[in-house]
Order: C-alpha cells, then sequence, then structure tokens
C-alpha cells in the first residue's frame, strides 16, 4: 500500500473504495478539519482514562476507521480486546462491549437518546487527544480534475456553498432533512438530526480552522508525519500531490 | 352635609368581613373537597392502570413467551445434537408451520463452525409469499457476526429480544427478534457455537395496543430498550421518536426521568405533559415481560378529573352564587340599617343649620329607634334650650353676667320672670357736664370718651352682679337683688358705686393725657321695693324695673355733684356701721313732701376698705373774688342774659356766690368766669343751688355744689386750693 492511499484512507473511506479499483483520485475541498470520532464507555465500568482501556471489550468500526482509535491505544500503550462493531449503539447499550466506538455528531447522541446520561459516561474524542486529522472530503478522479478542472472546482465551490447554507439556514436545514427522513421512514428524530448539523458545524468550522474547503498543508503534514512515525506509511508523499487546488476553492 | 372622612361603607365592611370569612370558609371547604376527591380519582385510577397494564403486559407475554419457547428449544437441540447445514432447513420448517405466530427462524453459526471451510453457516426459514422460503444468511456485504440479533447474544450469552426493526423486504412490517445463543460444552468448557432466532411481527401489537381505549383520547403505547416507540397512536413517533428525543425537542426534562425508569424495567405512576398535546396527563408504566420493553398508559388529567372538575365548577358556581346572594342581603340589610342613620345625619345637618323641627324617623332595628328617639329628645330639648337662651339673652341684653346667665338658664325657676314686687337696691350715675363737654367734641372722640368711661363701669357692674336696666348716653340705671336673690345688694351696690367712683380716677388720667378733659360722675344708690320684671312689647322685652323708688333715685342723682355717692335713708339703714359717712344732705325733692335726707359716702370699712380718695374740702375765701356771670337753667337749657356775681369762697366741690338777682333753691345755674379771655377755653361751672340767704346790700349768699366745672376752672380751683 502506498503511503498516498493510506493518507487517503485517513481521510476517507469513499478514497480507499477508489483507490482499491486503482483509481488516482485526488482531494478538491477538505469538509470536516477535525476528527469526531470517540470512545464511550461507561463511568460505571470503572473506565476514567485512556489507561483503564487496557485489556477491555471495545467495539470497533471494521476497516480504516481503526487507523485512529489504533494510533489512540499505541499512543497510550493499551491492548484491548477488538470486538467488530456494527451499525447501532446496542451491543453497548446491552453491555456487549466494555466501549464503544462513536462518532461525536452521531452515535454518541443515539446514547443519549437511548437514556444514557452524559454524565453517566466517559468520553475520548480523540482530536482532544492530539488527532486532530481532517476527515471527511470530497475527492474526485485525477483525470477529471485534468479534463474539466472548473467543472470540479464549480463542484467543489456549491458543495462548500451548500454546507455554508445550512449553518446559515439550521431551521430550513432539517426540515428538508426530516422530509426524507419521514419519506424513507428512516429511524431517526429531528433532536438527532439538529444535533448532528450543530456537531457537524463543530467540527467543519471551528475557531483556527482553515477556511471551508481548504486542506491545511500543516494538518496535511501532521496527520502525514504521524502516519509515518506509527508506520503506517514509510514516506510522505507531496501535499501537491494528495491535493488538486481547482479554480474557486478557498486556498489554506 | 358635613365632609365625611373617607372610609368604606356599612355594607362594605359587612361584604368584606363577613363575605370575605364566608368566601374563606367555602374555598377552604371547596379546596379540601376538591383535593380529596381529586386524591380519590387520582388513586381509583391507578389502580386501573395497574391492573390494564398488567392485563395487556400478561396478553404480550403470552405470544412472546410462545414465541420465545421456539429458539429456545431450537439452541437446546443445536447443543445436544450436531447437525449438518442441510440438516437445519426440516428443523426450521417444522418449527415455521407448527409456530404460526413466528415469522422466520435463523440458526446461525459461528465462523467455520460446523466446517473448517464454512465461514457463515445461517439457514435462515421465513414465510414468503409462496410459502415458507429459504434462504443462506452470510456475505461479506451481509455478515451477520456484527449483526445485533448475532452479536449481542454472542457478547452476552444471553438470549434477548432486539430492538425492534422495519423488515428488511418492503420496510412496512415492523419486526423483532429473540435470539439465544446455543453452546458446544465440553466438560467444564462451553463455547459458543451460533444463536437461533425467531422473527415475529410486531402487527399484531399495534393492533392490541390500539385497542386499549382509556377515556376519551388516552391511550397505551410501548418503548423498546432504548425508549423508542413501538407503539404510539402517532405513527410518525413508532421508530423514530424516543422518549428521550421527545424530552430533548420538548424540553421537558421530566419525560427523560421518566423514559429512563422505564428502560430500567421500573413500575411507577407519573404526572407528565402528553407527549403530543402537551396537556397535564398521568403515566403509569410497567415492563412488558422479559422483553426489556416497557409498556405506558396515558390518562388526560382533563378527563380523568373530568367528573372532579364538573362537581367542583358546580359547587364553585353554588357557592358564587351563594356569596352573591348574601352580599346582596348584606346590601339590602345594611341600607335597612344605615337609611334611619343616613336620614338622621341629614336631620343633624338640619339640626346644625339651627332648624330644630327635624325630625327622624324612629323605625327600623331597636338601636336605630333608640337613636332616632335621643335624636327627637335632643332636638327638643335643644330648642327648649335655645328658646330659653333667646329669651334670657333678649330679656338681659348684653348687660347681664355670663355666670348670671348660666345660672338662669339651669334654675328652673329662673325664668319666672313675670313682674313681681321685690326689694332691690337701684344705682344711678351720670357724669357732670358730658353733654357741655363733648358738644365741641369730634363724634368720634366723644364715642371713644364714652366707650372708654361705659366699658369700665359695666365691667366694674358685673363684678357686682348688677343688672344693668339702662344706659342712656352718660347715664347709667342698674340694680342689685334681681333676677336672682341677692341678699346684701345695698353693700353691693355701694361697694360697687365706689369702684367706680376709684375708676374715674383712671379714666381722668387717660382722659387728660389725651385732652379729652376731666369729668366727673354722680352717684345715687337707693334701696326699696319695687317692680321688677320684663317690660316692654312682644318684639322688645327688657328686664328692668319700674316704680316710685326709680324716679326717687333719678331724683337722688340730680343732688350729687362729681365724684360724689349718695345713699338713700333706706339704703343707709341698712349699712349703718358699715359705711363711711360723708355730709349728710337734706333736701326737697320734686313730688317728695317732706325733705329728704341724703348720706354721701366715703368708702366702705371693714371688712371692704374700700374708700374714696380723701379730697381738701374746706371752703377758700377769696380776698379777691371771682367775677362770675350767671345763666339760669331750665329744663337743661341754659336761658336768659347772664348775671354778675361773684364767687367769694370756693373748694373742689362747692363755691359761695354773691349775687344780686334772686336765686332759687335747687335751682341749677351755670356759672362762667367773667373775665374771659379764650373763649376756646371758657372757665365755666355747673352749680346747683344748695343754700340761699339774704345778705346786706340787697343781696344775695347762695351755696353752690358743682355738678361740672370746666378743665380750665378746674385748674383755677386747684390753683386756688393749692395756694391757701
Amino acid at each position: 500500500m502506498t503511503a498516498r492511499r493510506i493518507l487517503q484512507r485517513c481521510f476517507s473511506s469513499k478514497v480507499l473504495q477508489c483507490a482499491r479499483g486503482g483509481v488516482r483520485v485526488v482531494n478538491i475541498a477538505q469538509i470536516v478539519q477535525k476528527s469526531a470520532y470517540m470512545l464511550v464507555a461507561r463511568r460505571s465500568s470503572g473506565i476514567l482514562k485512556p489507561e483503564d482501556l487496557d485489556g477491555k471489550k471495545i467495539g470497533l468500526w471494521g476497516g480504516e476507521f481503526r487507523l485512529l482509535p489504533e494510533a489512540f491505544f499505541h499512543t497510550h500503550n493499551i491492548s484491548p480486546r477488538i470486538i467488530p462493531q456494527g451499525t447501532t449503539v446496542n451491543l453497548f447499550l446491552r453491555s456487549g462491549v466494555d466501549a464503544a466506538s462513536a462518532m461525536w455528531y452521531n452515535e454518541y447522541h443515539q446514547l443519549i437518546n437511548a437514556g444514557l446520561d452524559q454524565s453517566e459516561l466517559t468520553t475520548f474524542l480523540l482530536s482532544d487527544y492530539g488527532m486532530r486529522f481532517p476527515e471527511d472530503g470530497i475527492y474526485c478522479l485525477e483525470k477529471t480534475c485534468l479534463d474539466a478542472p472548473s467543472l470540479c472546482g464549480d463542484f467543489a465551490a456549491a458543495s462548500v456553498a451548500g454546507w455554508e447554507y445550512c449553518f446559515s439556514h439550521p431551521d430550513e436545514s432539517l426540515d428538508i432533512v426530516m422530509k426524507y427522513v419521514h419519506a424513507a421512514k428512516t429511524a431517526t428524530n429531528r433532536v438527532h438530526q439538529k444535533w448532528m448539523l450543530e456537531r457537524m458545524k463543530d467540527i467543519i468550522r471551528f475557531e483556527g480552522s482553515p477556511a471551508l474547503g481548504a486542506l491545511s498543508v500543516n494538518s496535511y503534514m501532521e496527520v502525514a508525519s504521524e502516519l509515518k512515525k506509527g508506520g503506517y506509511i514509510e514516506a510522505v508523499p507531496s501535499y501537491h500531490e494528495f491535493r488538486f487546488e481547482p479554480h474557486g476553492v478557498a486556498r489554506p | 352635609m358635613w365632609p365625611v372622612k373617607p372610609g368604606y361603607s356599612t355594607a362594605t365592611r359587612l361584604i368584606l368581613s363577613i363575605g370575605g370569612a364566608a368566601a374563606l370558609i367555602f374555598i377552604s371547604a371547596f379546596s379540601y373537597n376538591y383535593l380529596v376527591s381529586r386524591r380519590t380519582v387520582i388513586a381509583e385510577v391507578e389502580e386501573r392502570a395497574k391492573n390494564l397494564t398488567l392485563s395487556i403486559s400478561h396478553q404480550i407475554e403470552a405470544v412472546l413467551r410462545g414465541v420465545e419457547g421456539v429458539p429456545k428449544a431450537i439452541a437446546s437441540l443445536m447443543e445436544i445434537q450436531s447437525l449438518s447445514r442441510e440438516g437445519l432447513v426440516p428443523l426450521i420448517e417444522k418449527s415455521l408451520i407448527f409456530n404460526p405466530d413466528i415469522f422466520g427462524i435463523a440458526i446461525a453459526h459461528e465462523p467455520y463452525a460446523i466446517s473448517p471451510e464454512l465461514k457463515f453457516c445461517a439457514p435462515y426459514g421465513f414465510r414468503g409469499k409462496d410459502g415458507i422460503e429459504f434462504n443462506f444468511l452470510g456475505t461479506d456485504s451481509y455478515n451477520y457476526f456484527i449483526l445485533d440479533w448475532y452479536q449481542i447474544s454472542r457478547e452476552t450469552g444471553r438470549a434477548h429480544w432486539s430492538n425492534p426493526y422495519y423488515d428488511e423486504g418492503g420496510g412496512e412490517i415492523l419486526m423483532a427478534t429473540y435470539s439465544v445463543p446455543f453452546f458446544s460444552i465440553r466438560g467444564e468448557k462451553r463455547r459458543l457455537m451460533g444463536v437461533a432466532t425467531a422473527d415475529i411481527s410486531l402487527e399484531w401489537l399495534k393492533e392490541l395496543l390500539d385497542g386499549v381505549k382509556v377515556y376519551r383520547s388516552g391511550y397505551a403505547f410501548i418503548i423498546s430498550q432504548n425508549g423508542d416507540f413501538i407503539t404510539h397512536p402517532a405513527d410518525e413517533l413508532v421508530m423514530r421518536e424516543s422518549l428521550f428525543s421527545l424530552s430533548e425537542a420538548l424540553n421537558d426534562p421530566e419525560i427523560r426521568l421518566v423514559g429512563r425508569d422505564m428502560i430500567r424495567g421500573e413500575k411507577g405512576f407519573a404526572e407528565v405533559k402528553d407527549f403530543l398535546t402537551g396537556g397535564n396527563s398521568y403515566l403509569y408504566y410497567a415492563p412488558v415481560g422479559s422483553s426489556g420493553w416497557s409498556l405506558g398508559i396515558i390518562f388526560p388529567a382533563s378527563e380523568l378529573l373530568a367528573d372532579v372538575v364538573g362537581l367542583t365548577r358546580k359547587l364553585a358556581a353554588i357557592g358564587i352564587a351563594g356569596l352573591i346572594l348574601m352580599c346582596v342581603v348584606i346590601v339590602l340589610l345594611a341600607r335597612g340599617i344605615t337609611r334611619p342613620l343616613r336620614t338622621l345625619s341629614d336631620s343633624t345637618a338640619g339640626l346644625g343649620k339651627g332648624d330644630f323641627s327635624v325630625k327622624a324617623p324612629e323605625t327600623g332595628a331597636s338601636e336605630i329607634r333608640h337613636l332616632a328617639r335621643s335624636f327627637n329628645a335632643l332636638g327638643r330639648q335643644l330648642e327648649e334650650y335655645i328658646e330659653k337662651r333667646d329669651f334670657i339673652r333678649d330679656t338681659f341684653g348684653r348687660y347681664v353676667t355670663a355666670e348670671v346667665v348660666k345660672r338662669l338658664m339651669e334654675s328652673a325657676d329662673g325664668l319666672a320672670l313675670g313682674g313681681e314686687k321685690r326689694e332691690l337696691t337701684i344705682m344711678m350715675s351720670d357724669l357732670r357736664g358730658f353733654t357741655a363737654l363733648t358738644s365741641q367734641m369730634e363724634p368720634e372722640r366723644v364715642v371713644l370718651f364714652l366707650n372708654r368711661y361705659l366699658s369700665r363701669m359695666i365691667e366694674i357692674l358685673m363684678d357686682h352682679r348688677a343688672v344693668i336696666d339702662e344706659i342712656i348716653g352718660d347715664g347709667i340705671l342698674a340694680f342689685f337683688g334681681a333676677p336672682e336673690p341677692m341678699e346684701d345688694h345695698a353693700l353691693k351696690a355701694v361697694s360697687c358705686a365706689l369702684k367706680m367712683q376709684l375708676a374715674m380716677e383712671e379714666i381722668n388720667t387717660v382722659n387728660e393725657r389725651e385732652g379729652l378733659g376731666h369729668l366727673e360722675m354722680g352717684i345715687a344708690v337707693n334701696t326699696g321695693d319695687v317692680v321688677v320684671g320684663n317690660i316692654g312689647s312682644e318684639r322688645r322685652t327688657k328686664y328692668g324695673v319700674v316704680g316710685a323708688q326709680v324716679n326717687f333715685t333719678g331724683r337722688m342723682e340730680s343732688f350729687t355733684v362729681g365724684g360724689q355717692i349718695l345713699i338713700s335713708p333706706s339704703t343707709f339703714e341698712r349699712l349703718s356701721g358699715v359705711i363711711e359717712p360723708g355730709e349728710q344732705l337734706k333736701v326737697q325733692m320734686k313730688g317728695v313732701p317732706a325733705p329728704v335726707t341724703l348720706y354721701e359716702v366715703k368708702g366702705l370699712g371693714e371688712p371692704y376698705n374700700i374708700r374714696l380718695a380723701r379730697i381738701d374740702d374746706e371752703l377758700r375765701h377769696l380776698s379777691s373774688p371771682i367775677k362770675v356771670n350767671i345763666y339760669r337753667i331750665k329744663d337743661k337749657v341754659v336761658s336768659g342774659t347772664g348775671e354778675s356775681a361773684l364767687v367769694v369762697a370756693i373748694n373742689p366741690k362747692s363755691a359761695t356766690l354773691v349775687c344780686s338777682g334772686m336765686l332759687k333753691l335747687w335751682e341749677d345755674l351755670r356759672v362762667d368766669a367773667a373775665d374771659e379771655k379764650d373763649p376756646g377755653e371758657r372757665r365755666s361751672l355747673f352749680v346747683k343751688v344748695m343754700a340761699v340767704k339774704e345778705v346786706p346790700g340787697e343781696k344775695q349768699e347762695a351755696s353752690v355744689r358743682f355738678t361740672w366745672v370746666a378743665p380750665a376752672f378746674y385748674k383755677t380751683i386747684n390753683e386756688i386750693m393749692a395756694s391757701q
């Protein structure tokens, strides 16, 4: 696996899927600027600090989602029992695991919405532990970028504008989301969607975050060197190899 | 009307006090009734809810138990006997046939548990369109090892009901799966082999709960282990909202507390706001068997308490109507009481304006009648009193002391003032030469002069309890001994006369300082029977005296000279031993046949000790007589031309004249000094002839008493008296 692929895996699972097909993709807009990944445990289980996770059953999502928590375990010198985690938090709710993976904007609130109080939970938001890895971004076939740079640029700019609009019109955004929730009978509710939007804002645009859509060279280098240090990659690809700058996207 | 201090009327006071107290009692009883009824109803409802919940719970549990039995049995079988992948299918098929409630059954194995080549082994039979169909679960994209139905039982080692979910097919049917793990047991060692499951549709659950009717709008619902609604009359809540998301959405922490209680499998009864309407409700909840679900029943408070509220409203209406009626009665009663009072008040106002004829109606409550009677009596008494007072004031004028008036008012017979004959002492006083003195004065000065004199005299008279019969100019007629009896009226009169004479000195001092001239007063005091009573007409009455003795006193007075007090023999008789007599004067009075002796009073001895100032009254014979002209006075009119005469001897009170004319005894004269230079300061005397005798040379020598001395002449006399 090349360093570039590993990096791309760090940033997005979609990138991985593309990469699997041997297709070269480039980042054209970085949306999530820091990781929302967290590990959640019941305080009652005696887990209060990272070291308490040692030897415990921890639910982890599969594949590329494991990189971040594994780096976290490595940093804190923890060897937990890893249990593959599905798409629900029910295993944790039924005490099938001592700790579970959760996205701050989604699963964490599902736990709250299933009757667990925040005060009952110990949370390890990995970005608080130095793992400020940017997450979801928009990737594009390198070929497409080269063939139609302005189209890609417009696409990225429109996506960024869409997020901006959501943040400035949260109620309207929720109305739209809930319309589709009702149509699809999705098991979610407005309160949860509201939480998601607010948390997305927290990880997309926060104090000191790069402009929406931009990928900070520093963040990139930080992640890359972290991965290199952890032995996941051997060499750091250049920023420009990773990131395509179509016109219209804010630069760092 | 008189200004009334701001305050509440009787009716208002009564309403505030009685009405307030009644309202308080009513509200207390009412609240108590409401609270007790409410408590009773709620207790009944709680009992009813408990039974209802139990009944529903049992029904559900019966179904679930039946379903649970199948995978349990399969799991037991799997632990005893290992079956091949193909051998599992008929087991599933048979189980489905015998258990029509079950939609599908799976027997899922651990990876490579059946054979080292087979990672996934999970035959799944279910009711398809054409009867029972089979499927073998487990592919790279359907990794059942991480699905709840498998993984939870795997990781916990326990059987469990899954959180309900919509079926994979149409997504329309709500399903739940019961999972039972099975193990290979080798001695002490238990190793998980797989999980047997049974899926059921939960549509019957919805129907069951929709059939539960609680009052009009109450309902039952079930939540899952996660607090998600499995059933609720509002479809939009089902599998989308949990009690916790509702709590957050409605910002009602109470719902969250109840929800936590429910998913812990507790039973309870709580007051909550309805999730949809927000109306006050009661929620009873209890766990549903071993499913981990919880059943809740909502009782809308308004309907639950409808009877209590209805009864309470009726009671309140009756109570309020009663209170209003009571207030009306109070107002009417208060008006009944206060109307006579108001009339009384109006009458009192009339009384205040002097209309004593007003009458308060003697009606109403006994106290009010009593008050009105007292008021009417007061009016009558006031009327009588005022009548009496007016009469006394009119009769006695201003010349009776307030003390006398008071005594007269108080005494029952004080007003028996019809004429009566009584022995009194009469006093008459006059200023000598007042008319002459004032004839040339400004009217204002006359009044000033007269008022100063009279006010002092009246004051002294009042002090001696005299009744002033009349004041004419400078003359005063007063009497002592009536209307109230007075033992020592003679003594009082003389004492009064002395005080009056002494007061003249003060008056003269002031008068002379102001250039008003020197004045002297003569006083006559006489005791005798007179008629005393109210004299006059209807329109003007005065309490006065009439009779010969009054006239007699008047005549006596004309014999007095300035500064002198003369008393009659009858007065003298009564005071012998007390008075300090001066000269005696034998006079002949008009209308009195015999000569009368008048006694001059100089003072009163012990214990009164009042004395007139001693005056040097020795006659001074003049070596050079004063030439004068004399004029006769007839009926107070100076007549005739002046006749020459000489004053040969003089003292402050009298003189001896020598003249050629025929002077008559008791004749009044005016004597003017002949060598008058300044007509503005005429030296005049008014005199009365007291004795006449013939002297050689066809002349007459007359003793005269001064009745008035002009200030200028007074000066002359003083000079003479001083020089010799």
